[in-house]
């Protein structure tokens, strides 16, 4: 026993390997219809009740397959889907958000000719996010939802502070301003934020600079991100006008706002319903503040693909183009979970979220939106951004050594 | 652990020796049939235990082994590396710091989780009333599941939190940022983690002590010892054993700790609470590499493997077995 006990660390990863997670590929039902397992992440009862809509609709639709959800929370899908898709047990259709592309991709199935031979439309979607699903020149996924990284605001704290709601296009001093006479008893303008994608676009709002070029290759010693993340630690340690952050909790700054402890946060249209639907307070949009040499900021979203592994790809292709077809992202947009990465969709998305404002901040923030592009290390560093991003924002270090220290530990 | 040893029988040596002489005389007759099942069964018997354990423990300790010698990608075709991530683990000045990390957490974790247990264990002798009402509340952190206490505990410790908010309102001073500075975050994940796990050692020594023999304490103080001596020189002896089981068990589980520092912190501030497991966790289902998170997987096991031996050499000294 007591050997057991000595050697858990070793077991633990030894059993992952051998015994996998289960499920399979595809196969066939009672009736003759194909069986496909869709592997999704699941926020909730509500979304889980959104998902498997699609899943039934997709197989009454095409009549001879049978599509069952196999859902995970979205914090673990990216390690249950690589551990899957390497042990040969990933299910035929997967989810793959566009910062992730190019960690699935090994397991993924190109579908570029599958594209050309079914004769799909591209150019109907989002074209950030049939980049930001690409790698490689080859097109891994079809988008089912965009969205540019915007900031989310309670309209009655601003009016309560007495200062004008922000208007799209504000920049980063009328941000410092109305943060300044936001902050008092206690409540802060906006808590810090950890979250990669969420940093990398305050910080490409501000100065341009940024961890992941244009071409995917990642530096994370880039001077200009270096200065624009020591402008957001600022706004803890000069500004005062946001709290230090109590250790390594991504979701801080969603919960902090949530709970009316800040004026704003930094999101992304897929949370803004829930968002809407949990706040007790008016909920606004508007873009990131601009600063010198800044203004953009970043989209990102998520698609579904085929694993290598499917036996039937031609099938699982009939079902993704039906999944993200106008119908299914046009049903998803107007109850409010995805703002449908085919633009023609899109207006139902708006007309429900009722949050005046939210039209013009979308075009503004879409013009000037860029895809967050995916690298392998990507989740590397996002672990260094939650572990050592507190040492810069709570002012222990400065951001530049911060940066080199996160640097040091990236594969080069 | 002690086997099962299957204990000869008188008569089962006879049906022994008369099968033997069988054998020889090959007359056939009602034992040797019996020897013959003794002989199938025992194994047959323990097949699926053994079958279990073999493909369970022994074959993952085997593959792990051999996965740390590869470059072991979660996607992707793995390539030998020989002691390749040994190599590189030794000479990453991050997993240096992993390792005096854990060490650090062990040598703060084990002393204060003994003097906890022992302490309170002492303090609830069969006087104390309602004795078995402050058991069942002591052991409630230890049986409740340790996200639960952590995200409490993240409450108590952070700005604006309980231990904060207290602060300020009697004395105005404000507490620190307990979780996000890089000098208290381990401390502060050392007091979490004795909180939650001094019950179950608590338990075992509340239960050893109980069993100490009457006449001995009674017969001690008789000849004059007072109630400090009788639990220093005779019963904190007598339950050395269990002492000595509760020791091995707090030193083991504390160099795997993992679940505080993943989830109050996740390793950082930097990497001032990044311990072993969390690496070897980090390395293979973050960032892929199975391989890295093996070898350092079998470093912590030689390094927990010493120092239990260390243990049992140790124990002759300080363990009394004869009551």
């Amino acid at each position: 026993m007591r050997k057991e006990a000595l050697v858990a660390g070793a077991l633990a990863l030894g059993l992952i390997g051998l015994t996998g997670c289960g499920g399979s590929s595809s196969g066939s039902t009672a009736d003759g219809k194909t069986a496909m397992t869709w592997a999704m992440w699941v926020g909730g009862t509500e979304d889980q009740k959104n998902w498997e809509k699609v899943a039934d609709d997709v197989s009454n639709t095409l009549g001879d397959v049978k599509i069952t959800l196999q859902g995970s929370t979205f914090q673990d899908y990216f390690t249950k889907m690589s551990t899957q898709l390497s042990s040969n047990t990933a299910p035929c259709l997967v989810a793959v958000q566009s910062l992730r592309t190019a960690q699935l991709k090994d397991g993924m199935l190109p579908l570029d000719d599958l594209v050309k031979k079914n004769n799909l439309d591209l150019s109907a979607f989002d074209p950030s996010m049939i980049k930001g699903l690409s790698a490689d020149n080859n097109l891994y996924a079809l988008p089912y939802d965009v969205g540019p990284v915007m900031m989310f605001y309670n309209k009655d704290m601003f009016d309560a502070a007495g200062v004008p709601v922000p208007k799209a296009g504000w920049t980063a001093d009328e941000f410092v301003a109305a943060a300044k006479k936001l902050s008092a008893g206690g409540k802060h303008a906006i808590a810090p934020n950890t979250s990669d994608l969420l940093i990398e676009s305050q910080v490409l709002a501000y100065n341009g600079g940024r961890v992941l070029k244009e071409d995917g290759t990642m530096d994370a010693s880039d001077p200009t991100f270096a200065q624009g993340l020591q402008w957001v630690s600022d706004l803890t340690n000069k500004e005062k006008v946001s709290p230090q952050l109590p250790g390594g909790d991504p979701a801080f700054s969603a919960n902090e706002f949530l709970a009316g402890n800040t004026a704003m946060s930094i999101d992304g249209p897929w949370s803004l319903l829930d968002v809407k639907g949990k706040a007790k307070f008016k909920v606004g949009v508007t873009t990131l503040p601009a600063g010198p040499g800044g203004g953009k900021t970043f989209s990102a979203g998520s698609g579904w693909g085929i694993s290598k592994q499917c036996a039937t790809p031609d099938k699982a292709f009939a079902a993704l183009k039906e999944m993200t077809g106008d119908k299914v992202l046009g049903d998803l947009a107007a109850a409010g979970r995805a703002l449908a990465a085919r633009t023609a969709q899109q207006t139902k998305w708006v007309d429900n979220a009722g949050i005046p404002g939210v039209a013009e901040t979308l075009k503004s923030a879409e013009a000037t939106a860029v895809p967050m592009p995916s690298n392998t290390n990507s989740d590397q560093l996002g672990q260094l951004f939650n572990q050592y991003l507190v040492k810069s924002i709570n002012g222990q270090q400065s951001a530049a050594d911060v940066m080199k220290d996160i640097a040091a530990q990236l594969p080069r | 652990m002690t086997l099962l040893k299957p204990t000869k029988s008188p008569r089962s040596e006879v049906a022994a020796t008369i099968s033997l002489g069988k054998a020889k005389t090959k007359v056939k007759a009602e034992p040797d049939a019996q020897l013959g099942r003794r002989t199938m069964w025992g194994p047959a018997f323990a097949l699926p235990h053994g079958l279990g354990l073999a493909i369970f423990t022994l074959l993952p300790i085997v593959v792990s082994l051999v996965i740390s010698l590869f470059r072991w990608p979660l996607l992707g075709t793995p390539s030998f590396l020989g002691l390749g991530n040994y190599q590189r683990l030794f000479s990453d000045p991050i997993f240096g710091q992993v390792v005096a990390n854990t060490v650090l957490f062990v040598v703060l974790y084990v002393p204060l989780n003994l003097v906890v247990s022992l302490g309170l264990a002492a303090w609830l002798t069969p006087r104390i009333k309602g004795r078995h009402i402050f058991r069942v509340i002591f052991f409630i952190p230890s049986i409740t599941p340790v996200v639960a206490n952590v995200v409490v505990w993240r409450m108590l410790y952070q700005p604006g939190g309980f231990i904060d908010g207290t602060l300020q309102s009697t004395t105005g001073v404000s507490a620190p940022n307990f979780l996000g500075d890089e000098h208290w975050a381990m401390m502060a994940i050392v007091v979490m983690s004795v909180w939650q796990g001094f019950g179950y050692n608590m338990l075992v020594f509340s239960a050893a002590l109980d069993a100490v023999p009457e006449n001995l304490t009674e017969a001690a103080a008789i000849d004059g010892a007072n109630a400090w001596t009788i639990f220093w020189r005779i019963k904190l002896k007598l339950i050395s054993p269990s002492i000595f089981f509760g020791t091995m068990m707090t030193l083991i589980t504390s160099f795997q700790v993992f679940a505080q520092p993943f989830i109050l912190t996740k390793g950082g501030p930097g990497s001032s609470t990044s311990t072993i497991v969390l690496y070897i966790y980090n390395q293979g289902f973050q960032f892929h590499q199975l391989g890295l998170a093996s070898a350092a997987a079998w470093i912590l096991f030689v390094i927990i493997l010493g120092v239990t031996v260390v243990q049992f050499l140790g124990q002759k000294k300080w363990v009394h077995y004869d009551a």
